[in-house]
């Protein structure tokens, strides 16, 4: 009786064990609007996961030179979102404020449009 | 059972109590925080996405890291480590079956420091060292006066007189 215990118990971990969180790809489509900022050097994104970093820049390319940028990039998440910052030359926007949450949609594609410095 | 069950008493009351303040406030932050934001229990944070029991997605390729062993079994690991944190808590808080639950937060624990804070420096490692030294005493007291087991082993020992 008392092995057949044990026995239970420790099938019932390994069925347990199984259960793993699911995760996906979800493509992220920025575009970041930099209206106003002079001498754009460079405009990124710094975030929690691959392919994001806190230490350096995931480039965005101008859409229209020195107003709209755009990158994309493709995370695998079983998370509804991820934290980020965008840069402009380096610097971050939104000092002592909270990060950015792009939400994913319910598609494996988010389009997740954003101001420089202000909050969504 | 019972002998895993049974608590050992300390002289006076109060000085049960003094015991239990540091099991149940860790209990509370393993099961409340660190736990619930790998493992799925009802009080997960909602945008972890996390089912009842499940364990976080990033958590079993963190555990592969560690090599050897880790690197065949990391969803068993995971979840043993996951289940460890957030029902072991719960178990520590409430003084219930506190040496099953002190074993398995020690060898978490254990685990967590050699394979992984450790590599990030000392400092990173105070945490799990915290827990570490809570559940040695608990392993070695279990509940205390305070808690579930003591209930148990009293109304055991009660019938069988």
């Amino acid at each position: 009786m008392k092995k057949n215990r044990i026995l239970i118990i420790l099938l019932s971990f390994l069925a347990f064990s199984n259960c793993v969180q699911k995760s996906s790809k979800k493509t992220v489509i920025l575009k970041l609007n930099v209206q106003g900022i002079k001498n754009i050097e460079s405009v990124g994104i710094r975030g929690n996961e691959k392919p994001l970093s806190w230490d350096y820049d995931l480039e965005l390319k101008p859409i229209i030179k020195d107003t709209l940028y755009t990158a994309t990039f493709s995370i695998i998440t079983g998370y509804k979102f991820t934290e980020a910052k965008f840069t402009v030359n380096n610097q971050f926007e939104l000092n002592d404020k909270n990060n950015r949450r792009i939400l994913f949609s319910e598609n494996d594609t988010t389009v997740y449009e954003a101001i420089f410095n202000i909050e969504n | 059972m019972i002998k895993i069950t049974k608590p050992v008493l300390l002289p006076f009351w109060w000085q049960d109590l003094l015991v239990a303040i540091p099991r149940i406030v860790c209990g509370y932050l393993l099961t409340v925080h660190f736990g619930a934001d790998k493992f799925g229990l009802p009080w997960s944070p909602a945008d972890k996405n996390l089912g009842l029991f499940e364990i976080a997605f990033w958590f079993p390729g963190d555990v592969a890291n560690y090599g050897g062993i880790f690197k065949m079994f990391p969803d068993f690991f995971a979840w043993m480590a996951g289940f460890s944190e957030a029902v072991g808590g719960i178990f520590l808080l409430l003084g219930f079956q506190t040496r099953i639950a002190s074993f398995l937060i020690l060898a978490t624990m254990l685990g967590a420091i050699f394979l992984q804070q450790i590599n990030e420096g000392m400092w990173n490692t105070l945490p799990a060292l915290g827990f570490l030294w809570v559940s040695l005493y608990t392993l070695t007291l279990g509940s205390g006066r305070f808690g579930i087991d003591y209930l148990i082993s009293r109304k055991k020992t009660d019938e069988k007189k």
